[in-house]
């Protein structure tokens, strides 16, 4: 049982850190995308339509697939006055206890995210812009994004109850 | 309950439980999805989603992981080490010339920086150690890496200003121009007061012995290394005030220019670009995690018709007083910036203070400064300013400064910082007159 949840913990650590290192890639396709636009619009006088929201897309992409490796190697910040104080057996307790607050963010995320990307599919939803793409691509890796999170966010929780349980740590 | 009631209840429950020091993100993303749920059931259940998706209705957002890119490269390239080595060497001469020096050189790296951590973590790690062995004054020197870090929040580019322009529906461009004067005089203020103090007491900023001094051609050999970032600071900033770049395009110039000039520089290798790229992932994503979630407790508020509750209350404590209202939203400004985090307050906060102040007639322009001088002093002030914890990670074991010595060290500067405050604020004209000289409609 401790051994299947250390796997499954380890497992989730190892897809948010390996899509994390793709990810933090995509800050050059943001630079090339925004950079083209500028040459041409002021050498070949011919401004692109798609190149903000395209843009803004990668962006997109940038935080919310890059937000599980920054989840796990603690860059979302936390206002750690007092939490920097306690031992690790009770910051792992109020972190359990805490825990709620992160689910049900997350999970309200995702059920709105499907109703959400249910609407786009179903009616073929497309941006109000000239260039027009379809909006479900980047409402699903909202959603993903959002789901990956979670997954990171349990990961925690399974070794912080482990951590409040046995006093010693599960990895 | 009433409507009061349960808005009061939110926010202070929001503030309680970020003590516990579950992530901010978490904290104001929970308390904001149980309280949609709570008010309307399953007709709130799309609000979080909503407002996690809404970054693509906001596109200056996309600006932030570009500056914190350029931040982050011309740092850990050595830029700034080349920077204060030519300080160093042009105002070692001086009594507390370094400590002047000292400032200059983070407000030259705020007008590369978009983020307000690159300045005091640049001037903390290499200049006050330097300053140290120079026999200078603890308490002095770890104030004015604290305080001089903060004026990335003034000088453009500045990512507290997009946020505050977005919510504010101003012009970004004119808010950097807003903040720029200000943010020399702060520069000014301290560079005085550190030439007074050193001046009176030569112990606190000794001069480098004669013999260490540089010689001339040393000294145009360092200039040398002061043009590139020159040009780069141009590029930015110049081609976005005279209108030929959107402030989006000037972010990927920025991000770009960073990276020639470090590969001229010949220090870039895949060690440093891979924490590069990971640093500024995560800070992106953690501020645009904080970004949405704060979106998503603004919108409930705003459903509860908060802005009329704070417009009331503030009323009905200031007896209608235009300026009585406006000093309180100040000081509500400086209590609430010392436990919340500044993203989260701004988001918060200014759309319920900003339809107000239109109201009362005053320049939401203007007022964006005096929000960013605000945050500023929330951000040195204990016990909850962020640069304390930055300084606690930075400062050399050895050197002797305690955490009292850091809380300390800042009440000069904060001294400094109110006259500024107060100076922008019995004079509009120190805020407006830069982009009323950039700009035809500035309001």
């Amino acid at each position: 049982m401790v051994d299947l949840l250390r796997k499954i913990c380890l497992t989730i650590d190892f897809v948010s850190h390996q899509l994390g290192r793709l990810t933090r890639l995509s800050i050059f396709v943001l630079i090339g995308i925004l950079m083209y636009e500028v040459v041409s619009r002021y050498l070949f006088n011919s401004p692109t339509v798609w190149s903000t929201e395209m843009a803004a897309m990668v962006f997109g992409f940038y935080f919310l697939i890059g937000g599980p490796f920054t989840l796990l190697h603690g860059g979302h910040v936390r206002m750690d006055v007092i939490y920097s104080k306690w031992s690790p057996r009770r910051r792992a307790l109020v972190d359990v206890l805490t825990f709620p607050l992160m689910a049900a963010y997350l999970t309200t995320f995702m059920v709105g995210g499907f109703h959400i990307v249910n609407y786009a599919l179903k009616f073929k939803q497309h941006s109000m812009s000239q260039w027009a793409p379809p909006l479900a691509p980047i409402e699903i890796v909202t959603l993903v994004g959002g789901g990956l999170l979670l997954l990171q966010a349990l990961s925690f929780f399974i070794r912080d109850l482990y951590m409040v349980i046995t006093g010693r740590s599960l990895v | 309950m009433s409507v009061e009631m349960i808005a009061f209840f939110m926010f202070t429950s929001m503030l309680l439980l970020l003590l516990t020091g579950r992530e901010i993100f978490a904290v104001i993303g929970g308390v904001g999805t149980i309280a949609a749920l709570f008010l309307w059931g399953l007709g709130g259940e799309d609000m979080p989603f909503i407002a996690g998706y809404s970054f693509m209705k906001w596109s200056p957002l996309l600006v932030i992981p570009l500056f914190v890119f350029m931040g982050l490269t011309l740092q850990k390239s050595g830029m700034a080490d080349k920077l204060f080595h030519a300080i160093y060497i042009w105002m070692g001469r001086v009594k507390g010339g370094l400590g002047m020096g000292t400032v200059g050189l983070c407000a030259l790296i705020a007008t590369m920086s978009g983020e307000s951590a690159a300045g005091t973590v640049t001037a903390g790690t290499i200049a006050l150690p330097s300053m140290l062995k120079r026999g200078y004054n603890k308490r002095m020197v770890t104030g004015l890496v604290q305080a001089g870090g903060a004026l990335g929040f003034l000088i453009p580019p500045s990512i507290v200003f997009i946020l505050y322009g977005m919510i504010a529906k101003v012009s970004i461009g004119q808010l950097w121009l807003a903040g720029a004067i200000p943010g020399l005089i702060l520069a000014t203020l301290y560079i005085v007061y550190i030439g007074i103090r050193c001046a009176l007491n030569p112990s606190m900023g000794p001069p480098i012995p004669v013999d260490e001094r540089a010689s001339w051609g040393e000294k145009l050999h360092a200039l040398v290394f002061g043009v590139p970032p020159l040009i780069l600071i141009f590029l930015v900033l110049g081609l976005l005030f005279m209108g030929v770049t959107t402030i989006i395009e000037c972010g990927a110039i920025g991000a770009l220019g960073a990276l020639i000039l470090a590969a001229m520089n010949r220090r870039l290798n895949w060690g440093m670009m891979r924490e590069i790229l990971d640093e500024t992932m995560m800070i992106s994503s953690m501020f645009i995690w904080i970004f949405v979630t704060a979106i998503l407790f603004s919108a409930v508020f705003d459903g509860l018709g908060a802005i009329h509750i704070v417009e009331k209350f503030l009323n009905s404590l200031a007896g209608g007083n235009r300026w009585g209202i406006m000093i309180i939203m100040q000081l509500s400004f400086f209590l609430m910036g010392m436990v919340l985090d500044d993203t989260a307050m701004l988001l918060i906060v200014a759309p319920l203070y900003i339809p107000i102040v239109k109201d009362l007639g005053f320049s939401p322009v203007w007022y964006g400064v005096l929000y960013v001088l605000n945050c500023q002093i929330a951000y040195l002030t204990p016990p909850f300013g962020y640069n304390l914890f930055i300084m606690r990670g930075i400062v050399p074991k050895d050197s002797g400064i305690t955490m009292g010595i850091i809380y300390r060290s800042v009440i000069p500067f904060v001294i400094l910082q109110i006259i500024c405050l107060i100076l922008v604020m019995v004079f509009p004209q120190l805020a407006l007159w830069l982009p009323e000289v950039f700009f035809a409609n500035v309001i």
